[in-house]
């Protein structure tokens, strides 16, 4: 069974108080018991308590996927107290219980109903709907005791309503017998329906040893000096302190003087003055008292530990856990004798009547002078504590809710229904040249067994009298009008037109969708042109399958036929009916996480035909034929997906060709275009022509009579959208041996009823099919008799009909859509716009649709604001290229941004058509829509953005998106000196790099780059619930694929020809001091001084901090001779310099990843490099080391270099694989998706 | 493939699925089809469209000059299609600008031809007229039809309001009054809470609203 467990408290007012630790460790033991048992449990939280969601999934990480995990969200505020919150909190409890009705529960387990008072917690019962629910009751204090704990009006009226809620629990989980006896007493329960799980403490509280230091450092700490008599528990009315401490002042001076009372609990400044008061009126001395306030779990452990006895005078408890934790600490503990507290002691002589002050002081006095009974309580303590176990308590939910829960069949609405469901039924009926109107004309009276149908069409006239007399017909603008009369929906989707109708009506009144076609490609396309929306078809695409189906729209002639159009019908369904498995499993290729138990598979109804012998020579008769006539068949319009030219030609080549009285019928339309004319000339130019036959169109009743005539049925695809077969349905319902070839639907059919060949078969796999038949008569009569016999008992009226009773049933029995949650809107307190913008978005939040691709979203704030062609947005431009066009099967890449002074993310679709180099307004940029499963990803690197949307983002990351930002470097973090003083870069970064390892994962460019990260979050030692998650991929280096810039200038034949008179060293990339350009030029200032004919060549534009070294540059006496500077280079002159040079310089302090060095092995160019981590990494084994110490200094290894010139031949032609932008993208995506996997 | 392009594709796909439904073969001619569709892309009804050719497939010549005849100097039409903006916002919003007349639409010193709009309070007073103007900075022909983002500056109180984005030529006059043809769009200023609403949500909160008012 599905066990849904609401954690509101563990979320809201509770969250920190006894029934806050309750809810976690009672939801934590069921699960785990439940899922042993091979129930499924799923979590519901709340996403208006942002900061506890982590925790509460940490918590369960171990036990529950966190696909299990749900959050749903109220419109906020809607806190009980403040009245102005009256619509939005009743309203809300609609929508609770929607939502929870779309998790499909067997039961719902809510942990703490009286949630709500101040905060913006809901929990209700039976406001929306009936769902089997089971309730966690702790005590029925105020209702018993309603003043003073309900004098509050407020409170009053907040409490009363849960009351109410509470009553219609099916079942109570009541922490103790007292308090099973208080809802059998004062709410009516009977016996059956509640039952005692008991509770336990948290393992925390434990006998423990102190060190005498450790003793007097906490006892002094409290001004605690003598021995301990203990209380904790709070302070309220009914906790009795105040008798407590009268009762103790009773006691002997001599007992007294021994012993200090501590009262451990928070405690306000009037009744701390209070209870002094009573203390001092009744002699008690200043420190006799001990008033700690709230003390940490550790003190309190501590103090049940130390303490000579515990007393309990509350006496009136739901359970009295500090009593527990005290026996736990192996404390003597007594207690009153009332409510649930002596069950929890379980001994008779350690109760006292906490209305009676004398036997409190005599009880008192007992256990801390009678050495034997305090002895007794100890021990007992031990061992009654014993009793109290989480593994019991969640045993006995489990068994309860098993018991009452676990024999519900589906819970279905129907069962509420006096009369029979009323049903709006939508399909194009018969006269309408479409199959499905004779389906439904089929349907309809099966089904009426069942519901009372009114028909939705757009058509002037329906030739079935049977509709016409027996359904109420409509029109679609009366359905809008009145969808709320209708307890059940039915959509008939196929390929043309005469669906287009039902388009905008699914939109508002989601139904069950029967899907005839798989496509809908044809439909989409003509609404588009009906309905005067140019870009319908384009949008459609889209939505059903993002840009590589736009893209497709743009390059292919055939999209309708690669991508679906389906997604949004499906979307807007509440189940999804197919009639073969082929569609189901069409549907799992293209919308790889769809549930099956979104969809059902019901066979194509057929009315068993009449077949006779007499009745098919009467048929050929009437057709022409002579009765001893042989009919080979195909039936429905001739056309190229139907491969009617293969059948033609493998009849020419079967024995059947020879025998004069056989015939090839293609029963059906000639396809008028290229080719049908084609069919047409094969067929005139046919040895055989006189026996070959096209019939043309057909009336439904020739169609039949040639069903009837024919001998054998063949019926091929080549391309199938998903359509199910009708016309072989059609074959085998008239008896007819049929030869179908295994593509789409058609595979899905029996062997034994069917002569199946291979989806793509050769000419002479069918020629020997057909001769086969021609010779086996008796395969030839078992094919028929197992055809009709398959007709007759999966395809039957009454069959199908059932069928689709028990599918719609089931469909609805967890479907709550937002429609339906609108109808049901109370709008009897006062709103206004805010009220309903909230509620809508938490509509939104809250119900799914009914399917929905995981996206990836990736955050480009900063490339769609501008392209300042850093190198990091060459990245962000490579990736986001490969992943538009090859999306990672099973989600959709969707391009986003965000503005720093708006809250929310954008699709920003505009930007990413433009970026493909199409239109960009056929899309329209809106507002982001994501759910859980969606990964986002932050490519772009835009500081402001990932600081003004944290919120967002975290509350993306609670909904159960996978947030994960690429981190390309740490070089303001370790080099802040690198970057001008004012710019306060190290600040920023630092900022930057807390907030984006608040998420779930880091992706780093490099290896390095991810040691760095890591080695950065050890030192800020940062607070996570879950460690985060770092891997790394590296950038992908083929030019040819980043669109490179070409041009030359006029210079560039004679400064190449200076660059190939003597060997020439190049160094690419920005200068700025962490370069290393200067140490490079004093190296190379250094050799020329030594006469060394060697060429310094610098490409790259000026950036900060190098006045002094562009002067010196710019002034140099080398400069032009053996000294170039190039600012601004196009891809291609630098490709040329790269051929020309006979080495690239490295001298990074630090990089990211290291391009350059890629760049130079693509070249065959060797390398001098730095010796840091990222250059050893990503280099090959062309690359020489220089660092600062002797005898690896630059200008050592730079003579090294130019005294053994074959060295560096052989180290350049040294190959390792370097990586492409597809491969690095596609890395890059397996690092995200594996991970969001490993999530899961 | 531009805009124009592409609604010409699209025509033409509207009008060979109407052909071939309604259209008897032998007057399933290109010709006739080809006739349609420059009809539809000059903004022709379809619904007229199908029952036309389903009455009277055949094309008759003379109907080409009596269509321009009637027709207007063109027409803007707001492309926004989540009818909401903040209260005082400044937007960008597209709107669908066809030429019908026979002088270019651009805007130089010779021709001070804007984009603007008015807004009008749901009684139909005028909140403001004088809408920011947003220059034509391309030049669109006689029979082009082109999508312009315009600056558009949100009512400061939030309500019910009528967008109408048109076109003036400055100091001379506002052409709705001149023969273009105009459309109204309901919009709905609101105060910003929290982040924007998705489609889906603003989809649910109009359905809310409707509720509500019934």
């Amino acid at each position: 069974m599905h066990i849904v467990i609401d954690m509101q408290g563990a979320q809201a007012e509770n969250r920190r108080r006894g029934i806050g630790r309750y809810s976690v460790a009672l939801a934590k033991e069921l699960s785990k018991q439940a899922i042993r048992e091979n129930h499924k449990v799923s979590i519901v939280l709340n996403g208006t308590f942002q900061d506890s969601i982590e925790k509460i999934k940490s918590l369960f990480s171990s036990i529950i996927s966190y696909n299990n995990v749900f959050v749903w969200q109220p419109a906020v505020p809607c806190a009980h107290i403040h009245v102005e919150n009256n619509w939005s909190r009743v309203n809300s409890e609609k929508l609770y219980e929607a939502f929870l009705k779309t998790l499909n529960p067997d039961v719902v387990l809510i942990t703490s109903l009286f949630e709500g008072l101040s905060q913006n917690a809901i929990t209700s019962i039976g406001k929306f709907c009936d769902l089997p629910t089971a309730v966690v009751l702790y005590d029925l204090i105020p209702y018993i005791h309603s003043s003073p704990y309900l004098d509050n009006p407020s409170v009053e009226n907040w409490y009363r309503e849960k009351i109410d809620f509470l009553k219609k629990s099916d079942h109570l989980l009541a922490i103790s017998e007292s308090s099973r006896q208080e809802a059998i007493k004062y709410l009516g329960y009977s016996n059956e329906r509640v039952s005692n799980i008991s509770t336990d403490a948290d393992p925390e509280f434990s006998i423990k040893k102190y060190t005498n230091e450790d003793k007097e450092e906490l006892l002094s700490r409290y001004g605690i000096t003598k021995k301990i008599v203990l209380y904790t528990g709070g302070i309220d009315y009914r906790k009795n302190i105040e008798n407590l401490i009268i009762s103790y002042s009773n006691l002997p001076d001599v007992i007294l003087s021994q012993h200090q009372m501590a009262i451990v609990c928070a405690i306000s400044p009037n009744d701390r003055l209070r209870l002094q008061t009573i203390a001092n009126d009744h002699g008690l001395s200043k420190d006799a008292i001990i008033l700690t306030d709230f003390v940490p779990e550790d003190d309190l452990i501590a103090l049940y530990n130390l303490c000579t006895l515990f007393v309990f005078p509350s006496w009136h408890e739901g359970f009295g856990l500090p009593v527990l934790e005290a026996m736990r600490c192996g404390a003597a503990v007594i207690g009153a004798n009332t409510s649930s507290i002596p069950e929890v002691i379980g001994l008779e002589e350690a109760l006292f009547d906490p209305k009676d002050n004398d036997s409190i002081t005599i009880k008192i006095q007992q256990a801390l002078t009678d050495v034997n009974f305090q002895k007794r309580l100890q021990i007992h303590a031990e061992k009654q504590a014993k009793n109290f176990s989480w593994h019991k308590t969640a045993k006995a939910s489990l068994e309860a809710i098993e018991k009452n829960f676990g024999s519900l069949n589906l819970v279905t609405d129907s069962k509420h229904f006096i009369k029979k469901p009323k049903m709006a039924y939508m399909s194009p009926l018969p006269p309408e040249r479409s199959g499905i109107s004779d389906y439904s004309a089929d349907l309809l009276p099966e089904l009426s067994k069942y519901y009372d149908i009114d028909v939705v069409v757009q058509q002037d006239y329906i030739s079935t009298e049977w509709i016409v007399n027996n359904c109420k017909v409509v029109t679609p603008n009366d359905f809008l009008n009145s969808h709320n009369l209708y307890d059940r929906v039915v959509y008939h989707f196929g390929n043309s037109e005469f669906h287009a109708y039902m388009l905008p009506l699914i939109e508002k009144v989601p139904g069950i969708v029967v899907m005839h076609d798989f496509f809908l490609s044809g439909l989409m396309a003509y609404n588009g042109g009906y309905a005067n929306l140019p870009f319908f078809y384009i949008q459609t695409l889209y939505s059903s399958h993002g840009y590589a189906a736009v893209k497709a729209y743009f390059e292919s002639d055939d999209t309708g036929w690669i991508y679906p159009c389906n997604k949004d019908v499906i979307s807007n369904s509440n189940g999804v009916i197919f009639h073969s498995p082929f569609s189901l499993k069409l549907t799992k290729e293209w919308y790889g996480d769809f549930s099956t138990d979104k969809s059902q598979v019901i066979p194509l109804l057929r009315v068993s035909a009449d077949v006779s012998d007499q009745r098919k020579i009467s048929a050929k008769l009437e057709l022409g034929f002579a009765k001893d006539d042989f009919l080979i068949c195909s039936f429905g319009m001739i056309g190229k997906p139907k491969l009617n030219d293969l059948l033609i030609k493998a009849w020419e080549n079967s024995l059947f060709s020879k025998n004069k009285n056989c015939f090839l019928v293609f029963v059906g339309q000639n396809e008028p275009a290229e080719y049908g004319l084609w069919i047409n000339e094969l067929i005139k130019n046919s040895p055989f022509a006189e026996n070959i036959i096209i019939t043309g169109w057909l009336s439904e009743q020739d169609f039949s009579k040639y069903l009837l005539a024919a001998d054998i049925g063949v019926q091929l695809r080549g391309l199938t959208r998903g359509e199910t077969s009708a016309a072989v349905l059609d074959c085998m319902n008239y008896g007819l041996p049929t030869i179908v070839n295994a593509n789409g639907s058609m595979a899905d059919l029996d062997d034994d009823a069917v002569l199946k060949i291979s989806d793509k078969f050769e000419s002479i796999e069918l020629e020997t099919a057909l001769d086969t038949l021609y010779k086996n008569s008796e395969l030839r009569a078992s094919l028929s008799s197992k055809a009709r016999q398959k007709v007759l008992l999966d395809h039957s009226p009454s069959v199908c009909g059932q069928s689709y009773y028990q599918a719609v049933e089931n469909f609805y029995s967890y479907s709550a859509s937002v429609h339906q949650i609108i109808d049901s809107l109370d709008n009897d307190y006062p709103f206004d716009t805010n009220h309903l913008r909230s509620f809508a978005s938490a509509i939104d939040r809250s119900i799914p649709k009914f399917y929905e691709q995981k996206q990836i979203l990736v955050d480009i704030s900063e490339l769609v604001n501008r392209d300042s062609k850093s190198g990091i947005q060459r990245v962000v431009k490579n990736v986001l290229k490969e992943w538009l066009v090859k999306p990672p099967s099973g989600y959709r890449v969707e391009p986003i941004y965000a503005m720093p002074d708006k809250t929310g993310f954008f699709y920003a679709r505009n930007f990413t058509l433009g970026f493909l180099e199409y239109a960009t307004h056929l899309l329209e940029d809106e507002p982001i829509s994501y759910r859980a499963g969606d990964v986002f990803v932050g490519l772009d690197l835009n500081f402001e953005v990932a600081q003004a949307q944290q919120n967002f983002i975290r509350n993306m990351r609670n909904s159960g998106v996978y947030v994960s930002y690429i981190v390309y470097d740490l070089l303001p973090i370790k080099f802040p000196e690198f970057w001008p003083p004012q710019s306060n870069v190290k600040k920023i970064y630092q900022s930057w790099l807390e907030v984006v390892t608040s998420y779930d994962s880091a992706v780093c460019i490099s290896q390095s780059v991810a040691s760095e990260l890591k080695e950065w979050m050890n030192e800020h030692s940062v607070h996570r619930e879950t460690p985060l998650k770092i891997s790394w991929f590296h950038l992908g280096s083929d030019l040819e694929n980043s669109a490179p810039s070409m041009g030359l200038p006029e210079n560039a034949d004679s400064v190449i020809t200076k660059l190939t008179k003597h060997p020439s060293f190049l160094m690419v990339g920005t200068l700025e001091p962490r370069k290393g350009y200067a140490e490079v030029l004093t190296a190379f200032e250094n050799l020329w001084k030594k006469g060394e004919k060697v060429n310094l060549v610098i490409v790259g534009k000026k950036g900060w901090l190098v006045d002094k070294l562009i002067n010196k540059i710019n002034s140099h006496p080398k400069l032009n001779k053996h000294l170039f500077w190039m600012e601004g280079v196009s891809d291609e002159y630098l490709n040329k310099i790269y051929k020309n040079s006979n080495c690239l310089i490295a001298a990074s302090y630090g990089e990211g990843f290291g391009l350059p060095l890629i760049e130079a092995a693509n070249h065959g160019v060797p390398v001098i490099a730095r010796d840091i981590p990222v250059f050893r990494e990503v280099s090959e084994s062309n690359t020489l080391f220089f660092s600062d110490e002797k005898p690896y200094n630059l200008l050592n290894v730079l003579h090294d270099f130019l005294a053994y010139p074959t060295a560096a031949i052989e180290i350049s032609s040294s190959q390792k694989s370097r990586l492409s932008w597809e491969e690095s993208a596609d890395n890059l995506l397996n690092a995200l998706t594996v991970e969001r996997n490993m999530n899961e | 493939m531009d805009f124009a392009s592409l609604r010409r594709r699209n025509k033409n796909v509207l009008v060979e699925h109407a052909f071939n439904l309604f259209v008897e073969p032998n007057n399933n001619i290109q010709s006739n089809k080809e006739y349609w569709v420059e009809k539809l892309l000059k903004g022709h009804d379809v619904l007229d469209f199908i029952e036309e050719i389903k009455a009277r497939p055949q094309v008759f010549e003379d109907e080409e000059a009596t269509i321009n005849n009637i027709a207007s100097m063109g027409s803007v039409k707001s492309k926004l299609e989540n009818p909401v903006l903040d209260v005082g916002s400044s937007q960008k919003i597209k709107v669908e600008l066809y030429n019908n007349s026979n002088k270019d639409f651009s805007t130089s010193a010779a021709n001070p031809l804007y984009l603007a709009y008015h807004w009008y309070e749901e009684n139909g007073s005028v909140y403001e007229f004088e809408g920011i103007r947003t220059p034509i900075n391309q030049t669109v022909r006689k029979g082009d039809l082109v999508v312009i983002e315009i600056e558009v500056r949100a009512p400061k109180e939030t309500g019910n309001y009528i967008f109408l984005p048109t076109l003036v030529v400055e100091g001379k006059a506002w052409l709705e009054n001149e023969g273009l043809e105009t459309f109204s769009q309901k919009i709905e200023v609101m105060a910003p809470v929290g982040p924007p609403l998705t489609r889906r949500a603003l989809n649910i909160y109009n359905s809310l609203k409707d509720n509500a008012a019934a």
